[in-house]
């Protein structure tokens, strides 16, 4: 009784395991630490930033991005060219093989054009991904926007 | 015998000036040398006038000579006019961007919101500085549009916009650029602008340029030694 009870514990855990690891090995594109920074109101069109690591040997292609809360969502470059700060559309963006692709602020950001419901903190926008066939579904959180100041004089 | 040692003392004399004087000369000399040669030969050198070099942290961004504005004619988001005279009495920080921009605008706004909350703690002195943000986007900012806009960055920060020929008075005269790019449809144009943040004197002169990377830290502290070293601030 005591054996076998011992035994599908032992069982659990490694069923456990072997799961954990099987679907990291299973998703070698993963798309994480997605959000949205909060606007104003008034605001239609919003900012993504995320990180896309392709662990295959093979570049991938993310060839559209969409949301059902906003009518179109592109992929922006922010360059400084001639003195002036512009937006260089991307109608595709290529993952490397083994490496990844950041978006951040003053580079790589996703343009969520003409929202079509107000979003405030907390709200979570779903974004899918097309990456050749495969689709990928995305949570990216609405957050306060804020520059860190890094300094560490606050002296008073 | 008197003679002697007398004699031997006078022929010590003239050596013993004569070292000396060479001793005070050189170190005369080298004095010269290390500390007033630069203030006789740095002008020369450098082809710059007898003006006072610009203190270290400052010299990348302030501009000795100024340039006074003129002809300002903006509209605040109030719907109050703004002229030269609003820049009169305060330091002003001048933004120029459009609400359609999702990156580089809110961006900058909020460095300087941190650059806001840092600066009561830099220096108390009144008046407070002013932040304009110039929508170059009349068409599409309206006041009604530019001030909750605005606002959501700081409570205190203004946007200010006006018909292109009056912008254009304006961004001419701190060398701001700006343009349009055509986007999917009519309504969807981009904006194309500079990035920099202009510092106006309470003077109302054009003073000072930050450029991108925009750096809280080094923003406040070079607007700190700009406010110490300005004449009249």
């Amino acid at each position: 009784m005591f054996l076998k009870k011992y035994f599908s514990l032992l069982w659990v855990i490694f069923v456990t395991l072997f799961a954990t690891t099987s679907i990291q090995a299973s998703e070698p594109v993963k798309i994480t630490d997605a959000w949205i920074p909060e606007a104003p109101p008034v605001v239609k069109v919003m900012a993504g930033y995320l990180k896309i690591s392709n662990s295959t040997a093979n570049d991938i292609v993310i060839t559209q991005v969409k949301s059902a809360d906003f009518e179109t969502v592109e992929i922006h470059q922010t360059v400084e060219k001639d003195g002036m700060a512009r937006m260089l559309k991307q109608d595709k963006l290529v993952v490397p093989a083994d490496s990844e692709v950041v978006f951040q602020r003053g580079g790589l950001h996703l343009m969520l054009i003409n929202k079509k419901r107000a979003l405030k903190k907390g709200d979570k926008v779903i974004l899918n991904f097309s990456v050749g066939k495969s689709r990928y579904r995305v949570a990216a959180e609405v957050k306060e926007a804020a520059i860190e100041d890094h300094s560490h004089h606050h002296h008073h | 015998m008197n003679p002697e040692p007398n004699k031997q003392s006078g022929a010590a004399r003239p050596a013993f000036i004569i070292l000396t004087i060479g001793i005070v000369a050189m170190l005369l000399g080298s004095l010269f040398w290390l500390y007033l040669r630069p203030h006789f030969m740095a002008p020369v050198q450098s082809g710059i006038s007898s003006e006072q070099a610009l203190p270290k942290e400052i010299a990348s961004v302030y501009i000795p000579k100024g340039r006074p504005l003129a002809g300002i004619r903006l509209t605040d988001h109030n719907n109050q006019p703004f002229t030269e005279e609003h820049f009169k009495g305060k330091w002003s920080f001048l933004f120029f961007g459009f609400t359609h921009c999702p990156d580089v605008c809110p961006t900058t706004l909020l460095v300087m919101k941190a650059v806001w909350a840092r600066m009561p703690e830099a220096d108390k002195q009144a008046p407070e500085p002013q932040l304009l943000f110039v929508s170059v986007d009349p068409d599409r900012d309206t006041p009604q549009i530019l001030k909750p806009y605005t606002t959501f960055y700081h409570p205190d920060f203004l946007g200010v916009t006006a018909e292109h020929k009056f912008l254009d008075i304006l961004t001419t005269q701190v060398g701001a650029l700006y343009g349009y790019e055509d986007g999917e449809t009519e309504k969807d144009y981009t904006v194309n602008h500079s990035a920099q943040v202009i510092l106006v004197d309470p003077q109302g002169h054009f003073r000072a340029v930050f450029s991108p990377p925009l750096q809280v830290d080094e923003i406040v502290k070079t607007f700190t030694a700009i406010r110490e070293y300005h004449p009249g601030s």
